[in-house]
């Protein structure tokens, strides 16, 4: 019997990442192109007028033939020729450089060579840098700490959407999204596939922010990563020599920062208290996760039961998936209309409805896994732990732990828990405070 | 004067279709009108063999054949002479086959009827079958579904799994008609209830176990059980089909069991590198029947450890298996 996939049209899907490919992102194209474009007031005109120069587009070519595989934006931040853009514009190029190489094309539509050379996968950013040329280059300034931006106030969002031209859109600024496990700008605009990685300026045309996703299912719904974690990248890289060889190893590093960061976070925040009348449940804090719950009686006098979903909205875009993010969920069943055996058939079959195959066997090992009964706080569980390896990230692991009550013959509750892109001890570790989240209800 | 021998023309299951006695030597056997026994078999020489005797005995005497005559496990050409053995012996010549029994052969005792498989069964036995395969199905169905639509969906169930059953052992009945002459009806239903029950009683008694102890190996290898109990069905139903040749039965059968374990487990294998049916025991029961204690979480991690180095070493290897599975990412 396969799960009820209510909850995921009810999830806001975050992220749909705006770097535009030939291969991907065609219905949303489609609905984008149909959307006109807000009328552009005089100060937009203004902005971008001053930023043009700035302004670049960042294509992903094939080696051999040269035709294009993705687009993006850029802009230039140093009169080096820096330009800042997305990871997710330049990650192809980024991890297969033997196939893919990077140019960027100017707002008068010339064609330059460019280099990668830092990346901010967890902020999903990406420092180049343009081939050398005689004169110097144009930059956009970064708009500082000390001048903070409020609620409402109009910016400017620039790129090449849909790769049919340069464009500026006209928005507001909303401040920072909640639930973010690192800060974002909610940029009220329509932010377009192609936009990526382009800058989204004040009124004064500096940087507040870059382009980075935008609401699926959303209206004018955006996301910008703060303009400081670009400065950073641009200090730290700005006399960085260019990275040639895959950036795997690069990942795999800031991939294994951000796993130790997350686990910690999620230690830290800990579970909420009374989730269940007989149990306690593991059921996170909403920090940095949004948890969705439904109920549904069984009409046929058979199982009614709740459900609860618990998701990160960030997962950190590495390439060809996702990860580093944690998903908690489980499902309450109540069964007295059945009887004992039939309960337990069926407690059964929704048990094993559970899959543990993620991603395909190019990118992870197939899952190992480990099962018993266990028990916490003398209330008898049947765990199982499933543990996948990265083949590209070597040192980090999927985990899935599945947890269902064996108590009482017509009740009972399933609980999962999936741990994506952390290390071996953090994976036990993570296992470990799920786990010892159960027991028995303190009014049972 | 008696009969110095009786030459018999046999059918493909054994059985004699032709018998003639043979009053005088020699005995001319072919396809030429001549002959004392005529085979109209296009693969059998005008003359294809003589038997006669001479001091020694009887003998055969292969005549002008390219085919040569088969007796036993003896293949003899043209011009060979074989001599009579102490026994009745099968003869081929061209696809017929033949018996040549002597007078001088010592007769067999006559068998009592029991001692041969009588394959018509009882009808105390084929309805108890029916009635507990009938329980099966009830019961399973009562565990499948909701209480409401109970009644509707039994009898739906029970059409379903009478249609298969009849459908099956009609099959069956065909082939031995086909091969044996009698239809042997009732052994094949009993063949197939008794499978079904062992197939459903393998299954049950695995989970169950499996639940009670922590045994998940158990239901996850319960497929080669059940493998062999479906193959020993097959060879119970040959039975009916080719009762001359036990070897031939045991062997399809016993092949058939290796070749369905082999299978199975590579499914397993491509899905999940395991050969287990399942990567983890999910079958649930009421938790009296729960027999094994649980552990403590040290304990249960403690177990993990040993993955890791396991895990590494799978993800070290380079990309064995083509990009088939339907890996889903979470990309939007």
């Amino acid at each position: 019997m396969k799960k009820p996939a209510w909850w995921s049209a009810a999830f806001v899907v975050a992220g749909l990442w705006l770097c535009f490919g030939a291969s991907a992102q065609a219905p949303s194209a489609a609905q984008a192109a149909s959307a006109p474009l807000p009328p552009v007031s005089l100060s937009a005109r203004k902005v971008y007028e001053q930023a043009r120069s700035q302004l670049v587009q960042i294509r992903t070519l094939l080696k051999g033939p040269g035709s294009q595989l993705s687009v993006g934006s850029g802009f230039v931040v140093s009169d080096e020729g820096h330009i800042i853009t997305n990871y997710h514009v330049v990650s192809q190029a980024a991890l297969e450089p033997e196939r893919y190489k990077l140019v960027y094309v100017t707002a008068d539509g010339r064609e330059f060579g460019v280099q990668l050379l830092m990346l901010d996968v967890l902020h999903d950013l990406a420092l180049l840098k343009a081939a050398p040329r005689t004169g110097p280059f144009d930059a956009l300034k970064f708009r500082t700490d000390t001048q903070p931006l409020g609620q409402g106030e109009r910016m400017y969002s620039l790129g090449n959407p849909l790769d049919v031209g340069f464009a500026v859109i006209e928005g507001n600024y909303n401040g920072l999204t909640e639930r973010s496990f690192y800060p974002q700008i909610f940029f009220a605009g329509s932010l377009n596939p192609g936009m990526s990685g382009g800058p989204a300026l004040d009124q004064e045309g500096r940087v507040i922010g870059i382009n980075v996703a935008r609401q699926v299912g959303g209206e004018q719904v955006s996301f910008l990563v703060p303009s400081e974690f670009a400065r950073v990248l641009l200090q730290q890289g700005q006399t960085a020599p260019p990275l040639i060889a895959s950036v795997w190893p690069i990942v795999r590093e800031q991939l294994m920062t951000h796993q130790s960061l997350l686990t910690e976070r999620f230690i830290q925040q800990g579970w909420r208290t009374s989730t269940h009348p007989r149990y306690r449940v593991p059921v996170p804090v909403d920090k940095f996760m949004r948890c969705w719950g439904r109920s549904q009686a069984s009409e046929a006098g058979g199982l009614s039961h709740d459900r609860s979903d618990c998701a990160m909205d960030t997962r950190i875009f590495v390439g060809e998936f996702n990860t580093g993010s944690l998903r908690t969920s489980y499902q309450s069943y109540d069964g007295q209309k059945l009887g004992s055996l039939r309960f337990a058939k069926r407690y059964g079959e929704l048990f094993d409805a559970e899959s543990f195959q993620r991603l395909s066997s190019r990118h992870q090992t197939k899952p190992r896994c480990k099962e018993d009964y266990v028990e916490r706080d003398g209330l008898p569980l049947r765990a199982v732990v499933c543990l996948r390896a990265y083949k590209k990230l070597p040192g980090l692991y999927d985990a899935s732990v599945l947890v269902a009550t064996v108590d009482h013959p017509t009740s009972g509750v399933q609980g999962r828990f999936d741990i994506e892109g952390v290390n071996y001890a953090n994976a036990m570790k993570l296992t470990r405070h799920y786990l010892e989240a159960y027991g028995w209800a303190r009014s049972h | 004067m008696g009969a110095l021998a009786l030459i018999e023309i046999l059918d493909r299951d054994g059985s004699v279709r032709h018998a003639q006695k043979v009053l005088s030597w020699p005995l001319r056997v072919g396809r030429s009108l001549d002959n004392d026994v005529v085979l109209d078999d296009p693969h059998v020489a005008g003359h294809h063999f003589t038997v006669d005797a001479n001091e020694d005995g009887v003998y055969l005497a292969v005549g002008d054949t390219i085919n040569g005559v088969g007796v036993g496990s003896q293949r003899l050409v043209a011009g060979e002479r074989w001599q009579a053995a102490a026994s009745p012996s099968t003869i081929v010549a061209g696809r017929s086959h033949l018996r040549l029994r002597l007078a001088e052969h010592p007769l067999a005792p006559e068998m009592p009827l029991t001692a041969t498989r009588v394959l018509a069964q009882g009808r105390t036995t084929i309805a108890w079958l029916i009635g507990l395969n009938v329980l099966a199905v009830v019961f399973d169905t009562y565990l499948e579904i909701d209480p409401e639509p109970f009644a509707r969906t039994v009898s739906m169930t029970l059409m379903g799994s009478l249609a298969i059953a009849l459908g099956w052992c009609g099959a069956w009945t065909l082939l031995s008609k086909l091969f044996t002459r009698q239809a042997h009806f009732s052994w094949h239903v009993r063949v197939l209830l008794t499978t079904t029950l062992a197939l459903e009683a393998v299954g049950a008694l695995s989970s169950l176990l499996g639940f009670m102890f922590s045994w998940p190996w158990l239901p996850g290898y319960a497929f080669v059980a059940q493998a062999a109990v479906a193959a020993l069905g097959l060879y119970f139903h040959l039975q009916a089909v080719e009762p001359h040749r036990p070897w031939f039965t045991r062997a399809f059968a016993a092949t058939a069991f290796v070749v369905s374990i082999g299978l199975l487990a590579w499914g397993h294998w491509q899905r999940t590198e395991s050969t287990r049916s399942a990567l983890f025991q999910s079958a649930m029961f009421p938790p009296a029947l729960r027999v094994a204690r649980p552990v403590d979480i040290e304990t249960f991690l403690a177990r993990l450890q040993p993955l890791e180095a396991e895990l590494e070493a799978k993800a070290r290897k380079p990309d064995d298996s083509e990009d088939t599975d339907t890996g889903t990412d979470d990309e939007d």
